[in-house]
């Protein structure tokens, strides 16, 4: 890995980061300081969540809304969290190296006497160093507002939840890297990889909808991604885990791949 | 030879459909400053970027002190210092972190021949990028190109956007560099520049190599017009009698006449000192005419050749002797 330019895209995306980090805090803050109401009216939640079809409320992120874990699983964790995340990844991912193209920087950036592999290596670990932030900011909102409301959540539960948001953003920054590694500017990588993540989306949604449609599960990244579980519990499925690493890894060493042998015009 | 600073064989890079470079072949030796010329879109910056590693040859190959320019990318770039022509730099920074960011990759920051670099092109470390003007940006990617003291520079276009007062500067600079025993590549679609620097050249059009020559050599195949106005007229063929003087119009009344002009200057200038002159314009040599002087023969036989004269390559100093013609 190139250590300069680590740094170089760590300074680049310090700021966007901070501001994602920032929008994340408060997000997180606000959802738990309602948290006391619904814990008030509990009863009445559970039964309102009743009215509708189990597969439903699952399919939107929303169920045992009345716990801790239930309440900012269906209010954040579940589906507004990985919205928020993936634009941040994808962005950043999909300009690795089409941005680079696209601005025609490419050429000088590749005079260097440095290898096309640890150059992008070192872009990727500041995009990996961007998404630990954001997901320490994360956890560490959420553990910050259940302590302002009076709940105590096990540091084992926050950490199986940091693992499971970590491995949801590697595997996103993995397609968005690669789409990005054979391209010419960031619009179509971006574009194609939030295409992809909706269709996942889509996937899992459908999939819980319909026994027909049950297959489905096995091609979406969602089906990896259950933070509210983790926070309930602390559980993680290790192959869950497992199965969004090796998208994100395997992503990756092919778009090093296409780097290295690519043409680096503009 | 390990101690060829560019050798290019064979180097062929098409495009699917669009025209790229064709069958290259020539040696840039020791010390030389190379002169590469072609008008736009001949296939310089194609060549150049081959030679960068930053594309990889249809067939052929391009070698670097030896080193293969795809497959050993990363040394060779240890051996060069690179001016692309298009220039596009990272907006948000100064022009003293970008010298600083391409210096951490070399771990040399060489700060005495960055400040002096810095001093006699007149700029500003400090003005960020994005507030820079076209002329300040290519200083600075000059800067930059020449401050890690590389014993090879491959500069695409390096005068364009830089006014006259600093092109005469930055040609004191190259040929500073070639005393320091430098090997300069420089690409340009402007004969005179090359000219005025070059030891040699080589020319290319439309992909294809023509020629590899002598910048002295050059001097004495491409024509220059003259434009000479008269208070009274002149036979023309007081003109055309001259060796390397053709008549190319004559105003009815005579008293003006367009010359085409080709080798020693001595004989006509003796002439116009003799005759009634009252303004004369001399065009700077353009790259037509000595595109016209090899195409000449060939369509007169109604086709399109690329061969040289005899005896096209003459030496410069430090240099090898070479004369590598391509079709």
């Amino acid at each position: 890995m190139s250590w300069v330019m680590f740094r170089k895209a760590l300074v680049d995306l310090r700021w966007t980061v901070l501001w994602y980090a920032l929008g994340l805090v408060l997000y997180g803050l606000l959802i738990l300081s309602f948290y006391p109401t619904v814990r008030e009216n509990a009863e009445q939640m559970r039964q309102l969540m009743a009215t509708f079809p189990k597969s439903v409320m699952e399919a939107f992120g929303a169920n045992n809304m009345s716990t801790l874990a239930g309440w900012v699983g269906g209010k954040y964790l579940n589906v507004m969290w990985p919205l928020i995340m993936s634009v941040f990844v994808i962005m950043a991912g999909a300009a690795t190296v089409a941005r680079e193209v696209e601005r025609g920087t490419i050429e000088l950036l590749l005079s260097v006497p440095e290898s096309r592999t640890r150059l992008l290596a070192g872009k990727l670990a500041a995009l990996f160093a961007g998404m630990v932030v954001l997901v320490a900011a994360t956890v560490g909102s959420i553990a910050l507002g259940a302590f302002f409301v009076d709940e105590t959540l096990a540091v084992g539960n926050l950490v199986a939840l940091g693992a499971v948001l970590l491995c949801f953003g590697v595997a996103v920054a993995g397609y968005s890297v690669l789409l990005s590694s054979f391209s010419k500017e960031r619009g179509k990588p971006a574009g194609m990889a939030a295409g992809l993540t909706l269709a996942f989306y889509v996937a899992w949604v459908v999939s819980d909808l319909s026994n027909d449609w049950g297959w489905l599960r096995n091609v979406s990244i969602f089906t990896a991604f259950d933070p509210q579980r983790a926070l309930q519990n602390g559980h993680v499925e290790p192959t869950h885990l497992a199965a969004l690493i090796i998208v994100g890894v395997a992503c990756t060493v092919v778009a090093l791949v296409i780097f290295k042998r690519r043409d680096a015009i503009a | 030879m390990e101690s060829v600073p560019v050798k290019v064989e064979g180097l062929t890079r098409n495009y699917g459909k669009r025209r790229g470079v064709e069958d290259l072949t020539f040696e840039v030796g020791e010390g030389e400053i190379f002169g590469f010329l072609g008008p736009n879109g001949a296939g310089k910056t194609t060549t150049i970027r081959q030679l960068m590693g930053l594309m990889r040859p249809t067939s052929g190959t391009a070698s670097v002190f030896g080193l293969d320019c795809w497959k050993d990318s990363r040394r060779v770039k240890e051996k060069i210092g690179f001016l692309p022509g298009d220039i596009r730099l990272y907006e948000k920074m100064t022009g003293g972190e970008l010298l600083d960011f391409f210096a951490a990759f070399r771990g040399a920051r060489h700060e005495r021949l960055r400040r002096e670099l810095a001093e006699r092109l007149g700029l500003d470390l400090s003005a960020r990028i994005k507030h820079m003007s076209k002329g300040n940006r290519q200083k600075l990617a000059v800067a930059q190109a020449l401050m890690h003291d590389a014993p090879l520079l491959v500069l695409d276009e390096p005068s364009s956007g830089l006014d006259p007062l600093m092109q005469v500067e930055f040609v004191e600079l190259l040929r500073e560099e070639q005393a320091r025993g430098k090997t300069i590549f420089l690409s340009s679609h402007q004969l005179p520049e090359v000219e005025r620097v070059a030891h040699r050249v080589a020319i290319i059009r439309e992909g294809r190599l023509v020629a590899v020559e002598a910048v002295e050599r050059l001097k004495h195949l491409r024509e220059r017009r003259m434009e000479v106005d008269l208070h009274a007229p002149v036979p023309p063929e007081r003109f055309s009698a001259l060796d390397g003087v053709r008549v190319v119009s004559v105003a009815p009344e005579g008293k003006h006449v367009a010359l085409a002009v080709r080798g020693k200057l001595g004989p006509l200038l003796r002439l116009l000192s003799d005759l009634p002159v009252d303004d004369l314009t001399f065009a700077p040599p353009d790259l037509e005419s000595v595109f016209l002087h090899y195409y000449e023969g060939d369509e007169k036989a109604g086709r399109p050749s690329e061969r040289p004269p005899e005896g096209s390559s003459e030496g410069y100093p430090g240099a090898r002797p070479q004369a590598e013609v391509r079709r």
